[in-house]
Parts: structure tokens; sequence; C-alpha cells
């Protein structure tokens, strides 16, 4: 059965992803803390093994920009329940805006446009700036809704509903909480690379650890409950 | 769009889609005159192939039971078994390449690059012999039963059936069987060319090019359908 779950989670490009990505923040911490306890040649191996993780991932991501428009449009067209769904569409535009100019950064390095060197760094900014504000998004919007399902779980129990509802209502809101962890990891990455805090290599790789691991148990959880 | 999107969610579809972007590059760097940029494009999309097929060589030994367990001639189960065993090992010798060019583990690339594109010839040798074989059986069978169709005379299926009723038989009702020797028949030119039998490199890229589009087709019509 597990080999099943790890054949299906990896079948998923998003399953791959997430598990790249895992392993990505992961090489970046053992390197950070091989190149501060002086092995060299451990630090060198895994900065290459680092790099060639980021290329992939950035492959794997080739086409999400216009996946995230696509869910986006969906949204605007459907218009489902969630009193605030202007904030998933605005999480989609922003991260979709940042996943191309990370695309343009990638053609630059490929040599396929040239870009000034200044405009380089610019378009990096202004990169971490969307991914920053849709993580932000994300965040404001997993507490207005656990703010909605903590409400209602008040109501609930005060009018003695059935222990089902309530059991699912609670596991609703370890599923928010659970996000808000992962968005507050996720805060720290693009704040340290804007340095809005210390730059730390070492955060950076604890945060991105821990966010990709809920993430990837996400997936897990998803593959594991189809038929 | 939408197909696109849905073929791109899956890592097969994925790389498929890549698959096509990097014999593309190959094809269009044979004609270009400064072909560098188009060639690093290539190799960024090889090794992100490699990467993200990394652990299949599993899912390929798992297939390789299925496949002896589904099939119930002794013959085709043989061959099917076998062609997924040597996929697994041409899978297997990639991965530790990968692992090699990332630095984490030190072997003789060379060697296991050879091993790797002999693997995979194998496989696709394989996989040849046994579609023909099954194409072989389905004519006896077919020329044994021959079976009235009901087909429209004034169609290309028509025309098909009127100068050979065989080759019409197994293309309406064998469609998947015929793309898969085909493809095969395509991809077996990219590991001679890698083991040094082939020198023609607009060969190797028109075949790659056509290969992975009879890869996509199966994706795209399931998405039609």
């Amino acid at each position: 059965v597990k080999i099943k779950i790890a054949s299906r989670l990896l079948a998923k490009t998003l399953g791959r992803d997430k598990i790249y990505r895992f392993l990505q923040y992961t090489l970046r911490l053992l390197q950070y803390l091989a190149e501060q306890n002086g092995h060299k040649n451990a630090h060198v191996r895994l900065l290459h093994a680092l790099q060639q993780v980021t290329v992939a991932r950035k492959m794997i991501r080739i086409g999400k920009q216009i996946e995230f428009l696509d869910a986006a449009s969906t949204i605007l067209q459907k218009r489902p329940k969630d009193p605030y769904y202007e904030l998933p569409i605005a999480r989609y535009a922003a991260l979709s805006g940042w996943l191309c100019l990370d695309m343009l950064q990638w053609l630059h390095s490929l040599k396929i446009i040239q870009l000034q060197p200044s405009t380089v760094l610019s378009v990096k900014k202004a990169g971490w700036r969307f991914w920053l504000s849709g993580i932000v998004i994300s965040f404001i919007h997993g507490l207005l809704t656990l703010r909605d399902v903590e409400a209602r779980l008040v109501v609930a129990k005060h009018s003695k509903e059935s222990k089902g509802e309530i059991k699912s209502l609670y596991q609703a809101r370890f599923k928010k909480v659970r996000q808000l962890v992962a968005d507050s990891c996720d805060l720290l990455i693009p704040s340290s690379y804007l340095e809005m805090i210390p730059k730390n290599d070492a955060l950076v790789g604890v945060a991105g650890c821990i966010s990709s691991a809920l993430a990837v148990r996400d997936q897990i959880q998803a593959v594991a409950s189809l038929p | 769009m939408d197909q696109l999107i849905h073929i791109n969610t899956s890592r097969n579809g994925h790389d498929k889609l890549v698959r096509l972007a990097q014999y593309s590059c190959k094809l269009i760097a044979n004609w270009k005159k400064d072909p560098s940029w188009i060639l690093q494009l290539e190799a960024t999309l090889r090794l992100s192939r490699k990467l993200l097929r990394f652990g299949t060589c599993i899912d390929s030994l798992y297939a390789s039971a299925k496949a002896v367990g589904e099939q119930r001639d002794p013959v085709l189960r043989f061959l099917r078994g076998l062609s997924k065993v040597a996929n697994s090992m041409y899978l297997f010798a990639d991965h530790l390449l990968v692992l090699h060019t990332s630095k984490l583990l030190d072997i003789d690339s060379a060697s296991w690059s050879k091993t790797s594109s002999k693997c995979w010839l194998y496989s696709i040798v394989l996989q040849l012999v046994g579609d023909l074989y099954e194409i072989n059986k389905l004519i006896e069978n077919q020329v044994h039963n021959k079976t009235c169709r009901d087909i429209p005379v004034l169609s290309f299926q028509g025309v098909v059936e009127a100068y050979d009723p065989v080759f019409s038989f197994l293309l309406q009702e064998h469609k998947p069987l015929l793309r898969s020797l085909l493809t095969n028949l395509f991809n077996i030119f990219i590991p001679l060319a890698t083991l040094g039998y082939i020198t023609n490199k607009s060969l190797v890229a028109v075949c790659g090019v056509t290969s992975s589009y009879l890869y996509l087709i199966p994706l795209l019509n399931k998405q039609i359908r």
C-alpha cells in the first residue's frame, strides 16, 4: 500500500515538486552547516546538488503560472460560497507574477534573452515581492477563514450539533492552523531574500523544510484518499 | 489550453512535453549556425527530465510484475516482463548518473552511460519483438476467423479496407498496438546513436520529435474524450 501511495504521489508533478522542495531546503541547510563547520568538500558537493535540484524545480514549474491564472479565472466565474473569494484570486495572480519573473531570470541565465545586470536584480527583487505578497494574502485568507470556522464551532457546540459535524469542524480548524504554520514559515523565505529580516541561510533552510514537510504530508493525504 | 494544463499536472505528461521540447531543440540546433544557446537549453531540458524521473526504476520494476501477471500468452509474458526489467535497469543506471552529475556519488560515468544506453536498447528491442509477435497473432486470428465488418465504403477506413483488410482491421481495432510499434521503431535510433552506431544527428532528432508526439497522442485523446 505504501509503494502504491508513493507511486501515486510521484506520478503527479505537484507531488514531485513538494518532495524536491523539501530536498532543496534540506540541502540548503546542510550546505550552510558544512560551510560553517569548515567542511569545504561537503559544502561544494551539497551546493552543486542544490543547484541541480533548483534547476529541476524550475523545469517542473514551467506552465504553472498559466495553471494559477486558470484557477483564478475559474474562481471568478464560479463565485464560490467563500465570502473572501477575492483573496485566492489575488494570491494566484501574485504567484503567477512571481513565476513569470522567475522564468525571465532563467531565460537570461540560458542566454536566450539578454538583460542588463541592474535589470536582472530588479526582476529578482520584483519576483520576491510578488512571492511575498502571495504568501501574505494566503496568510490573511487563512486567518479570516479560521475565525469563521471557530465561530461555527462555538455555535455548533452550543446548539448541540451531531458529533460528526463538530468533528469535521475540528478537522477543518486543524487544517487551517496547519496552513497558517506553513505560511508563517514561508513568509521568512522571501523576507530573508529581500533583507526585511537578517539574511540567514539556516533560518531559510529550516523554514523551508517545515513548510515543505507539511505540504508533502498534505499531498500524501490527498493521494491516499483516492480510490 | 485546458488539455495542456491537465497533461502538465501529471509527471508522465510533463515529461513527454519536455521530451518534445528537448528533441525539437536538438533538431533546430542542427540547422542553426550558432547553436550554443539552443544546445544549452537542450542540456538543461535533458538534465531536468533525468531529475524528474528520479525514482521511477521502482515503478518500472513494479510494472514488470504487473505485465507478467496480466498477459496470458507465455511468450508475451516473457517479452513484456523482460522489457520492463531492462527499462528499470536503464532507469537505475540513469539515476546513478544523476547522482554523479550532482556530485553526490563518484562512479565511472562513461561506463554507466554505456550500460544505461544498452539497457534502454534491449528494452526497446524486446518491446518491438513483443509488438510484432502480437500483431502476427492478431493477423493469424483475423485470417482464420474472417469476420465481416460494417465499414462505410466512401471513407478513409473503407479505402484502406479495400486495399488491405488486415491493416484496416489493425487500424480500427488495435490502434494502441500500432502506435506502440511505431513509437518503438522511432525510439530505437536514439540509443543506437548514443552507442555510436548512428552518427546522423538530424535523423535522431526527427525520430525523437516523432516518438514524443506519438507518446502525447493518447494523453491528448484522453482529454478530448
